[in-house]
């Protein structure tokens, strides 16, 4: 994984010529001179001011849920091992999964009550997976965490790491969910002088995360100087938008952290790659490590609260919700009824049920799927939505234009259905986001993302990754 | 929402089944047919010209051609492939495009054959739009001109002797030519809206026009660079190079592979006009250089592609 976190900045340095629209970015330093540079990138979607825009939703905590169904897969990698069993009492925040392999991530109970069932989970396609089933006791009691040896601020770096492992952070950067303590461990490994903090969320509906950080700012800012001290990074780069730059412009505490303020951010701005290339901006790190403005938080509370992490906030919007909010507390394996029905989400008009953004999220296909660390919207569409495709693809190079990879989705898309395995992988179908820029664009409607998600399958398959 | 376990999908009461697809589940705005009547409404301008220098007749020619072409395509749709007629407009502006390479005193029946070849079998019977490998409209007048010889024979150019003069009716349009292609002026102007709204790149025309332009001023030392100039405002190069070559079908995809296709087809203009018969260099130049675009897609890929995607590390 380390090499998904990862990125250097030797002769990187220069924009891309253009291509399609593009935004750019305008860094300022807060409280020294400002200083303004335009960073140009190739593809994305440009939305219209207030599109899908959830700032001014009114925020609102979710009371614990009856019962939970907790999937021990959380994020792409390997599944946790339950360590729990049925009929077991577990208390809010105590560990039923526990990682397994290098990259799997710890799961916690999110309410306290009795353990119903340990089964298969069925909206995982990996036959190893399993979800926890506990019936709430109504007194959600949290856990007793197991206390320090010695004060936390004399810890070493390595000590804290082990406590945000116990913790199963799982630090989602757009569409790539990996555990904070591998990202650390990583960047440690690689020296790295720079820790890029990324505020960003620039899909439609899906401003949950900024949300979530205005509310807690002190404590984020905490957050940010645990992370740098565990990384040991010299500098720190938050890159953030328009709204959330107000909110730390007030905040009055940033001494050595640099501020990009993304103005006119296109829509896959968010994922990972792109905020580390936003902050080249402003710093020009050996090696830097990307976390989300999430992970911070959770990072501060792993470590001075001995929390785990098992809860989100989560916006429920859509044009079938009667009263779109941004629900707080969300526990982790409340099912997407409880929210929806929290919003007042008719369902006799709900035609499509999307968990994440219009443009990257999944639809689900029944109501009862869980929270998972990933959802960060979730979202009732009045339309099914379903483009048929209505012409056959021309070559108007529209998806061309608008993919952030600079693949070629329209050729990707006829390989794909040729099966050409050699040439689909030749032609890096393997890079795609899944960002969906191209389906949008194209004025065929023709469904490249289904196809390229075909693409990949069949690489993957091809190498013996699948079953 | 309380269902009962088990209950029946569209029961009362019962949860409701949603329908799952894969992402993005909202669309843009632009469809195919945006693109097709804005590309249509591009080559108004060089009608009007036309219209302005011949005649109404000129709208006539045009109207049988995009009256034939969309027919064409409706009686191969409902006879051949037994399938709904769907309007994408593209039939039309085939129609268009053909009937601006015709001589405007043509007659009526030579666009209703031109569109009809050019729609039935350069277009259908390859499996309709996005298949074809030729470019419709060229390859139906170069059916017409074997066809029928004597129609293309009595085209007329603004000659004179002095270049500047006869530069000045190139661009601004004159009597006679092609009846879309006499105004370079005008062409340029639909083109402008047309790459504004990103409909066609600068990368193709540019190469096109640019290096013809170089080699004529180049073949032809003696005589600067102006007499290259009307050299490559003459001819129909503009039509061809701004909506021919441009076809987003029967084009290549890459940029690099753009700036191949469309050197190819300016030199390949340049050896037609010079060495074989001048009055269609542009059309085989373009003929010839789809039938490499496969090739041309195959082993030009995108620029950067492993920069832009491999930021991280």
């Amino acid at each position: 994984m380390a090499e998904k976190i990862l990125m250097a900045s030797a002769g990187r340095t220069r924009s891309l010529p253009l291509e399609g629209l593009n935004y750019f970015s305008i860094t300022t330093r807060i409280g020294e001179q400002s200083l303004f540079k335009k960073v140009v990138m190739p593809g994305g979607i440009l939305f219209k001011p207030g599109f899908g825009n959830t700032d001014t939703l009114p925020g609102e905590d979710l009371p614990a849920p009856p019962v939970v169904t907790i999937p021990l897969v959380q994020h792409q990698e390997t599944p946790a091992r339950p360590i729990v069993k049925v009929g077991d009492h577990v208390a809010a925040g105590q560990m039923i999964g526990e990682a397994s392999g290098a990259d799997g991530a710890a799961v916690h109970a999110s309410v306290s009550g009795m353990v119903t069932g340990v089964s298969r989970c069925r909206w995982e396609r990996n036959p190893a997976a399993v979800s926890v089933t506990i019936e709430s006791d109504g007194r959600d009691e949290f856990a007793s965490p197991i206390p320090y040896d010695k004060p936390w601020m004399e810890a070493e770096p390595a000590e804290l790491i082990g406590k945000i492992k116990l913790s199963g952070i799982v630090d989602w950067n757009g569409s790539t969910g990996v555990p904070v303590h591998n990202k650390f461990a990583a960047a440690q490994g690689k020296k790295a002088d720079t820790l890029i903090v990324n505020f960003l969320a620039t899909e439609p509906y899906c401003s949950a995360v900024p949300r979530q950080c205005a509310g807690q700012i002190e404590k984020l800012i905490a957050g940010i100087a645990l992370c740098r001290k565990i990384v040991g990074a010299a500098q720190c780069v938050i890159v953030a938008g328009e709204t959330t730059h107000r909110i730390l412009q007030a905040a009055h505490k940033l001494e050595d952290i640099t501020v990009v303020l993304v103005k006119k951010a296109k829509y896959p701005l968010h994922e990972e790659r792109f905020v580390a290339r936003a902050a080249m901006a402003a710093a020009r790190p050996e090696a830097a490590v990307v976390i989300s403005a999430v992970a911070a938080l959770e990072v501060r509370a792993a470590i001075e609260e001995l929390t785990p992490s098992f809860m989100r906030t989560v916006t429920v919007a859509g044009p079938a919700v009667r009263s779109p909010k941004h629900l707080r507390q969300v526990r982790i394996g409340t099912s997407f009824k409880l929210l929806l029905e929290a919003c007042g989400a008719d369902f006799a008009r709900a035609k499509k049920i999307v968990a994440g953004g219009p443009l990257s999220g999944t639809a689900v296909p029944d109501v009862e799927m869980p929270v998972t660390k990933a959802t960060r919207a979730l979202l009732a569409l009045d339309k099914t939505y379903f483009a048929e495709q209505q012409h056959p693809c021309m070559g108007c190079r529209r998806c061309y234009a608008a993919c952030p990879v600079r693949l070629e989705p329209a050729r990707l898309a006829k390989l794909a259905w040729t099966e050409n395995i050699r040439e689909l992988e030749n032609r890096g179908v393997m890079e795609c986001l899944e960002c969906g820029c191209c389906a949008y664009v194209c004025p065929s409607k023709v469904n490249l993302v289904h196809h390229l998600i075909f693409g990949k399958s069949l690489v993957r398959a091809g190498k013996g990754e699948l079953p | 929402m309380s269902a009962p376990e088990n209950a029946k999908p569209g029961a009362p009461g019962a949860t409701p089944f949603f329908s799952v697809s894969a992402p993005p589940h909202i669309r843009g705005n632009w469809s195919m047919q945006d693109i097709m009547l804005i590309t249509l409404a591009a080559i108004i301008p060089a009608l009007g010209v036309s219209v302005a220098h011949n005649g109404a007749y000129v709208l006539l020619v045009a109207a049988v051609s995009v009256a034939s072409a969309a027919l064409a395509e409706w009686v191969f749709r409902i006879v051949a492939e037994k399938r709904p007629v769907m309007i994408d407009g593209s039939a039309g502006l085939t129609g268009l495009l053909l009937a601006c390479t015709l001589p405007p005193q043509v007659p009526l029946w030579v666009p209703l054959v031109g569109s009809v070849f050019a729609i039935a079998i350069v277009k259908m019977a390859f499996g309709g739009l996005g298949r074809n490998f030729l470019n419709p409209a060229l390859a139906g007048r170069a059916f017409c001109v074997l066809a029928f010889p004597a129609v293309f024979s009595a085209m007329s150019s603004p000659h004179a002797p002095v270049p500047g003069e006869t530069l000045f009716p190139l661009v601004v349009g004159y009597q006679g030519g092609l009846l879309g292609g006499s105004s370079a002026g005008a062409l340029l102007l639909g083109a402008a809206v047309l790459w504004g709204l990103r409909i066609i790149d600068v990368t193709l025309p540019a190469s096109f026009i640019g290096s013809s332009f170089l080699l004529f001023w180049l073949a032809g030392v003696g005589h600067g660079p102006l007499e290259a100039l009307v050299q490559t405002c003459s001819g129909g190069l503009f039509l061809g190079a701004l909506f021919m070559a441009t076809d987003p079908v029967t084009s290549p995809k890459t940029s690099i592979a753009r700036l191949l296709f469309g050197t190819g087809c300016g030199v390949l203009a340049f050896l037609f006009r010079n060495i074989g018969r001048a009055g269609d260099s542009i059309m085989y130049a373009v003929l010839l250089m789809n039938c490499i675009v496969p090739y041309c897609d195959r082993y030009c890929g995108r620029l950067l592609r492993r920069r832009a995607g491999g930021t991280t590390l």
